[in-house]
């Protein structure tokens, strides 16, 4: 089911900020300690609670930030983190910010054209699509938002927490693509700090407390040991 | 290295490798005579002139003349050659009037706003052996360390009985400093090219991606801010208009410079410099801005300053347009050139680069720097030469004075475009060179915290 040779490889990996401005301040240190691998095909889920560096960790993934210590390796893979809105700017039309949204995930221009019809198909925006997104209710722009980043493919993408967004309706159906998403063959990594998905969506689970990995292994008995911990912490 | 990757490689480096010699072989790089200072001293103000031989003979279209105003001191009368090759004889007229003048030295130079040779001076022992007494002069006698010319008539001159260009022979043909200049900076760039990844972040397979990406950014921010009031991109060329008209009704019509070209000669240098300002303060703060994004994705942070830059030259064209528009209805022609304005504008873009690229690295580290860099400009602001000419500046500050790039922009685009003159060609080439140096090192410091933006505080 997996393959031997794994896509990104952490081994006792640490980030550290500082605190104030610039190069100068205390420093402080968001990971400490994170070690685990990710192999092709997988889902693997990253649990801990609010504020334990799990933002930090898909930065690190993402290639969007290095580590201070340890070792982080990625086997030449494309991995880039789902963003909501990126890029968008309020004063050009819906259309003119899918192409720069999609432009800033990766994807290139003629790509672009060829998803656009199923963008805005899936935005539900209709008319909207060329006025401007100024114009446009916070729910419109989480719909239009969610539809171009449906798009990206990356080889390994990295989702967190949310999963559906906007109104009931856009947010189930929003809901069943991400989740479509994550059962197919494409190598996910999940963040959250909701068991419950969890356990319905990861093949393995990492769980990370206080910038440290605590645990790594089967979802099931990982989720017992998180929930012990809670309770008993 | 595989070698389709290592072809790439040495087919790039050679390729800067070859662009640098093909600069070199175009370039201008000649020292020509082109200056030619007689020091003297006369008892009555009076006109000298002096005639050059470039072989078709002395001719009075072939002179030119200068007056001497004190009787009191010896002075320098400097006279500009033309520099079309060295000049085979030299006549000078010493005034109109019977007189008995001191001669201390004739010195040709060769003169750039970097250099200036001294290619060959006489002393008054030098002139008696190599210059004729020709007409009206009584005698020359050595008197001192000067020459005594006794001048009888109305017409007094001496030739040179020399063939001057035999004098020339054994000098350095080259300006030998912005030569080896441009070869260091050309093989400096064949390596850098050939070893280092690329010290943008941006390669070969990427470029047409985030080409793409830079472009599209462009036109969105250009038309997110046309968006932004009623007349739109039409303010692009409203503001320039009244900016210009606020200077010509201040100068032109207020202060009495109607006639003269003081209002062209300043509006060509406010534009110019408009350029060079908004591209370095909105390009410094590019990086520190894009926060939002560069914590959400990872992309080579050069880009950047690049879509500023990009942004403001576009608001430039429409500016530089009208200002052509303003100078042909003020009464110049379009001359010849104009064809040096590109090679100007992409010097002007590569300088105007390097130091946006060494401030957008630096100022999300220091943000304060963003108030230094406004009050600096402010002050470079007032040395560019925007409201004076270099002319006004003596001359013993005339080196430090043409250390400033944008000073010979300025002065080279109002040649261009109100003198009918060329640029100076070697001062450009090595701002040229400097800036290219600059855009390798602000790159390389860019790629060198590409990720350590994104943890900065914005």
């Amino acid at each position: 089911m997996i393959d031997n040779q794994p896509l990104l490889e952490l081994e006792n990996v640490g980030v550290c900020y500082r605190r104030k401005r610039g190069v100068f301040g205390e420093a402080f240190w968001a990971l400490k300690d994170v070690s685990f691998k990710l192999y092709h095909g997988e889902t693997l889920g990253v649990i801990g609670r609010n504020g334990v560096g799990k933002s930090t960790l898909l930065r690190l993934m993402a290639g969007i930030i290095k580590p201070n210590r340890g070792q982080f390796t990625n086997n030449g893979y494309h991995v880039s983190l789902l963003s909501m809105q990126l890029g968008f700017t309020g004063y050009l039309t819906g259309r003119e910010n899918i192409l720069l949204s999609g432009m800033l995930m990766g994807l290139r221009r003629h790509e672009i054209y060829e998803k656009m019809d199923a963008i805005i198909e899936f935005s539900e925006l209709g008319e909207f699509i060329e006025r401007p997104i100024a114009t446009y209710s916070s729910g419109m722009v989480a719909r239009l938002g969610f539809s171009i980043a449906l798009q990206a493919e990356p080889d390994i993408l990295l989702i967190d927490e949310i999963l559906g967004v906007g109104d009931e309706e856009f947010s189930q159906k929003s809901m069943k693509a991400m989740r479509e998403r994550i059962r197919s063959n494409k190598t996910i990594v999940f963040v959250s700090h909701n068991a419950v998905l969890v356990q319905q969506l990861c093949d393995r689970v990492v769980w990370i407390e206080e910038g440290v990995t605590r645990a790594e292994g089967d979802t099931t008995a990982v989720l017992n040991d998180y929930h012990h911990f809670l309770h008993v912490g | 290295m595989n070698n389709k990757f290592l072809f790439r490689r040495i087919s790039l480096a050679l390729l800067v490798f070859a662009l640098g010699i093909a600069v070199l072989q175009l370039g201008d790089f000649k020292i020509l005579p082109n200056i030619l200072t007689v020091e003297l001293q006369a008892p009555q103000p009076d006109n000298y002139q002096i005639y050059y031989d470039f072989g078709k003979g002395i001719d009075e279209t072939q002179s030119k003349t200068r007056r001497l105003e004190t009787a009191q001191s010896f002075t320098k009368l400097v006279f500009k050659l033309p520099t079309i090759g060295i000049p085979k004889k030299l006549r000078i007229d010493l005034g109109m009037q019977p007189a008995k003048i001191l001669l201390k030295s004739i010195r040709i130079e060769s003169q750039g706003r970097l250099y200036r040779h001294t290619l060959h001076e006489w002393d008054a022992a030098a002139i008696l052996r190599d210059f004729k007494a020709e007409h009206d002069i009584a005698s020359m006698t050595p008197e001192g360390s000067h020459l005594l010319v006794q001048a009888t008539g109305n017409d007094a001159f001496l030739s040179s009985q020399i063939d001057l260009s035999k004098i020339f022979e054994n000098l350095p043909k080259h300006n030998d400093f912005a030569k080896n200049l441009l070869y260091f900076v050309t093989t400096l760039c064949a390596i850098l090219v050939f070893f280092i990844e690329s010290p943008t972040g941006l390669t070969v397979n990427n470029m047409a991606r985030f080409g793409e990406l830079i472009l599209y950014k462009t036109y969105a921010d250009l038309r997110a801010e046309t968006e932004r009031t009623y007349l739109g991109f039409l303010w692009w060329i409203f503001e320039p208009i009244m900016y210009m008209s606020v200077f010509y009704v201040m100068f032109g019509l207020m202060l009495g410079h109607k006639t003269d070209d003081f209002v062209p000669f300043l509006l060509v240098g406010l534009t110019i410099w408009q350029w060079f300002k908004s591209c370095l303060s909105h390009g410094s703060e590019s990086i520190l801005g894009a926060h939002g994004l560069i914590t959400q994705i990872h992309l080579p942070k050069v880009i950047f300053p690049i879509i500023l830059i990009l942004t403001d030259t576009v608001k430039f064209i429409f500016i530089f347009s009208l200002l052509l528009i303003f100078l042909w209805l003020y009464g110049y022609a379009i001359t010849i050139h104009y064809l040096a304005l590109p090679i100007l504008f992409f010097v002007q873009l590569l300088f105007t680069t390097s130091l946006t690229f060494i401030l957008a690295a630096v100022v999300p580290f220091l943000p304060d720097l963003r108030f230094v860099v406004e009050n600096v400009l402010q002050a470079v602001f007032f040395v560019s030469g925007i409201f004076v000419a270099a002319t006004i500046v003596p001359e013993e500050y005339l080196g430090y004075y043409y250390l400033n790039p944008m000073t010979n922009l300025i002065e080279d685009y109002r040649n261009v475009l109100m003198y009918a003159k060329m640029p100076d060609w070697s001062s450009l080439l090595v701002i040229m060179a400097v800036s290219v140096l600059g855009i390798i090192f602000g790159a390389y410091l860019i790629k060198r915290f590409e990720h350590i933006y994104p943890k900065v505080m914005p």
